[in-house]
């Protein structure tokens, strides 16, 4: 049996933390609880994945999967039982999550919470589902049965239903701690809404804080909160600096909202440290991070559905991460730890191996003990894993296809129009998220051929038009995106993001002209775009515009002074110009906010190189190289400085490394991807030739 | 003879023999609740028996009153639904799902509908495991007894199917004529397409 460094460990869900928030409370002495829990932990920010939805984030947490293995997908899916849709359920996921694997090795886990958890599986501990709040009563109601099959053990319903606090039952103090004024504002809306959510809060607080009290020995817990993203995307908003759409009313009001939530989910983490009691071992995290500053989107003034496609425009790449207690070393550099490493890390902690087939790696740096020696697939073990029975694991979309046949044969009836349309809608929905993951995950091929058919039905969809071009790019095929966005122009002409990816086509397809024609009529980015005036500094670099791409990136930094992307830009339009010693200044400025920037550590490599630093200039290629494998650019740079230095055996490795990646393509294919900025590799090469 | 107390439900996948069934139990002599809405055709050309209103279960159980001392017939997603207030007798029609699908198929097809682009072992996954749950729904209610019904055995013994299923309604019904509403020939054509 393998050492197990945890005795009992607790993973808890912060939804959309973020260490920007967090570091603001600190320095005003606020969040005390988890200031304690760092000193004698580890942290670091934690890589998010893409798209950036909560049910695919935190069952990719609770698997160490992406979306595309473990098979959530969307928030919503069709109801395989004939209804038109509900909300995504653990009979959908495809592989075992953490609570399956800890139930199948004999340990007890309480789950509560956590998405696409309902129905609760039937585990050796306990799992409240997401769902155990669904139907609550509403104010002035009389409270209502908790949901059928959201909690199990079915013994537990009685424990969990005085966990649940009736929305108008909330006490007014957990308010008054977020608004202190709040009786003042009785006809504002924001307080039902704010109410709401703290009742919610406070109900799965309850729910934690039972299962912790579990008299029975239990193993894990794993507690998922949503308040700080729910609350965020309605009030973060007013959080200072004041955006230009809040009025000076509601930022008086409502300014502290967001400060005031952390430090209730401080609180909140002292009173489940306090029951878990001495010896836990605590995996603390969110799933992104959340605009706080400059990057907010502007959401007033929308209409629903564009609101609804804006909202996830809120989310940051980075959430938070913090691992602290038995079995983890205290202040550990982590090393570009993701939401993939979740499930490894907690199955070491306890002593289990992690599966080869799962995404992530187990953290070993920030751990006492090393990890078991990995298994296979947890997948293919067959024990009793407290998983449901198969008949209720169908995939919905297959569920509904067989309903579609049966109503087709006039033995069910048709759902209303408005449901079928909904119905497509969450069809495509669901392809569009599974292309974004096939993208993310540097698999362009199958996402184009998702998002070819996504935009053949809705050419003027935004996101599906724009990633499809995006992946085209990636597949050196210009020329159907220049008739996709030709498509889209037709009906949007000065759509900028459409007008940028025409220049960016254009550039990919050898037309300067055309390039730069399509960047004139691109406006300069006006509001908090700092990503989009990045962007357009890129296009204009490559479009040999480099004092417009220098101003393009002045403005992003301008915009928000902590994007590293902006002086990384900076960068770049440096070392076109020759300015090698300047450029590897921008390039550690950009690293000093983030270490994981793979661009930054890129074109510091590129400085160094011209600069003749090839031991140094190795370094930073390789650092580029690990955080984002698979970068052309990058991998011909180390063949061509191995081969400069005459490390033959070093450059072929990299050089078959790019032949594998090139090998689909085709020569003018190959042109296009090898294309790179001025000062690139193949002119570096040339000056030694 | 006296109208039994409960409602006879005749259920299965759609082309498993459920029309069949519902043949066979008004030619014995239990009334049958059906609009006559859906007419014969060449895929039954007996007759559907069906009653349009019962697709309405799952928002409306009023559907189904009144139906004790009669049959009816209820597509298998729709038995969870059934109103948990009255006695019923469950005749499940059991068909080989492969010969079930063909035989959608086939209806599909013949109506000009569009068929489903999954393929058939995803679709016979489908409704194997919507049979499985309907099953356990049934079996979680000890007091609706179910009587299952081989559709091979319908055709290859149609006066054993009979004998059984009138015993199992505990009602004196006219064995022979049941017998007779079997016509194996239906089945043999339209399989043979």
């Amino acid at each position: 049996m393998p050492p197990r460094p945890a005795s009992r460990l607790l993973i808890l869900g912060w939804d959309a933390a973020d260490w920007c928030m967090i570091h603001q409370r600190f320095a005003v002495g606020g969040m005390p609880h988890l200031q304690a829990l760092l000193q004698r932990g580890s942290q670091a920010p934690l890589s998010t994945l893409e798209p950036k939805l909560s049910p695919l984030l935190w069952t990719s947490v609770a698997t160490g999967m992406t979306a595309d293995k473990h098979g959530i997908l969307h928030f919503i899916e069709p109801d395989p039982s004939g209804g038109p849709v509900r909300i995504s359920a653990s009979t959908t996921r495809r592989t075992k999550a953490l609570w399956n694997i800890l139930s199948q090795s004999g340990m007890r886990t309480h789950v509560v919470n956590w998405y696409a958890s309902h129905p609760a599986e039937p585990i050796t501990g306990s799992v409240v589902s997401n769902l155990f709040l669904e139907g609550h009563a509403a104010p002035g109601q009389p409270p209502s049965a908790i949901p059928h099959q959201a909690v199990f053990p079915p013994t537990w319903r009685d424990r969990i239903a005085p966990c649940r606090v009736p929305v108008d039952q909330l006490p007014d103090s957990d308010l008054a701690a977020l608004v202190p004024n709040w009786r003042q504002l009785a006809k504002d809306p924001h307080i039902p809404l704010l109410r709401q959510h703290l009742a919610r809060c406070r109900s799965v607080h309850q729910a934690g804080l039972t299962a912790l009290a579990d008299e029975t020995a239990w193993d894990c817990v794993m507690i998922f909160q949503e308040a700080i993203d729910t609350v965020g995307h309605h009030f973060m908003q007013f959080h200072p600096p004041q955006m230009k759409h809040v009025g000076n009313k509601d930022f008086r009001h409502f300014k502290n909202v967001m400060d005031n939530l952390y430090d209730l989910h401080d609180r909140m983490l002292g009173e489940l440290l306090q029951a878990a009691g001495p010896e836990i071992t605590v995996i603390l995290l969110s799933d992104h991070g959340f605009h706080s500053g400059s990057e907010r989107p502007v959401t007033e003034g929308l209409s629903p559905e564009q609101r609804a496609a804006t909202e996830a425009l809120w989310h940051r790449e980075h959430g938070i991460l913090v691992l602290a207690g038995p079995g983890v070393i205290p202040s550990a550099s982590l090393c570009h730890p993701s939401l993939l490493d979740i499930t490894p890390t907690a199955l070491a902690l306890l002593g289990c191996p992690m599966g080869s087939d799962m995404d992530g790696r187990v953290l070993t740096e920030a751990l006492t003990h090393p990890a078991p020696a990995p298994i296979p697939s947890w997948d293919t073990l067959h024990a009793d894993a407290g998983l449901h029975p198969p008949e209720l694991r169908q995939n919905p979309f297959d569920a509904n296809d067989a309903i579609r046949q049966l109503v087709a044969l006039g033995y069910l009836a048709a759902l209303p129009e408005g449901n079928e349309a909904r119905l497509n809608l969450v069809r495509d929905e669901t392809q569009f998220n599974l292309a974004m993951v096939h993208t993310s995950r540097g698999r362009p091929r199958p996402a184009a051929t998702i998002l070819t058919e996504l935009v053949s039905k809705h050419p003027t969809e935004p996101r599906y038009v724009f990633n499809l071009v995006t992946n085209l790019l990636n597949l050196a095929q210009p020329g159907p995106c220049i008739e996709a966005l030709r498509h889209f122009l037709a009906v949007f002409p000065t759509h900028p993001d459409a007008l940028q990816q025409l220049a960016a086509a254009h550039l990919a397809a050898g037309d300067l002209p055309a390039a730069r024609a399509a960047l004139s009529t691109e406006t300069v980015p006006d509001g908090n775009a700092a990503s989009r005036a990045n962007r357009l500094g890129d296009l204009h670099l490559l479009a040999g515009n480099p004092l417009v791409a220098r101003e393009m990136f002045q403005l992003a930094h301008a915009r928000d002074p902590a994007d590293p992307a902006a002086i990384t830009g900076l960068a770049k339009v440096d070392i076109t110009e020759g300015h090698f010693e300047a450029a590897a200044g921008h390039c550690l400025d950009a690293l000093e906010i983030n270490h994981e920037h793979a661009e930054a550590h890129h074109q510091l490599g590129v400085a160094l190189a011209w600069l003749n630093s090839l031991d140094h200039a190795l370094l930073s290629f390789q650092s580029a190289l690990a955080l984002q494998p698979g970068r052309i650019e990058t991998l011909r740079f180390l063949e061509l400085i191995h081969l400069q230095r005459t490390e033959n055996s070093a450059a072929a490795a990299y050089h078959q490394t790019l032949e594998t990646m090139l090998s689909d393509f085709d020569s003018a294919q190959r042109a296009i991807i090898l294309r790179t900025y001025p000062m690139g590799s193949e002119s570096w090469a040339e000056q030694f030739q | 003879m006296n109208p039994p107390l409960f409602t006879t439900i005749v259920t299965g996948l759609p082309r498993s023999g459920t029309s069949m069934v519902m043949q066979m139990l008004h030619a014995g002599g239990i009334p049958i609740l059906t609009d006559h809405q859906r007419k014969p055709d060449e895929d039954n050309p007996r007759g559907y028996f069906e009653l349009e209103k019962v697709k309405q279960l799952p928002t409306d159980p009023s559907v189904l009153d009144g139906s004790p001392g009669h049959a009816v017939k209820v597509i298998h997603l729709l038995i969870p639904h059934l109103p948990e207030d009255r006695p019923y007798r469950v005749l499940f029609l059991e068909r080989d799902p492969a010969e079930v699908l063909r035989s959608q198929q086939i209806m599909l097809t013949r109506t000009g509908s569009s068929l489903s682009t999954l393929a058939p072992d995803r679709l016979t996954a489908i409704f194997t495991a919507q049979l499985t749950l309907t099953q356990a729904w049934l079996a979680a209610r000890p007091a609706i007894q179910v009587l299952r019904v081989s559709h091979a055995q319908l055709l290859s013994d149609p006066a054993t199917a009979a004998r059984e299923i009138a015993h199992f309604l505990g009602a004196p019904l006219n064995l022979s004529a049941m017998t007779s509403a079997v016509d194996p020939t239906l089945y043999r054509n339209r399989s043979a397409v």
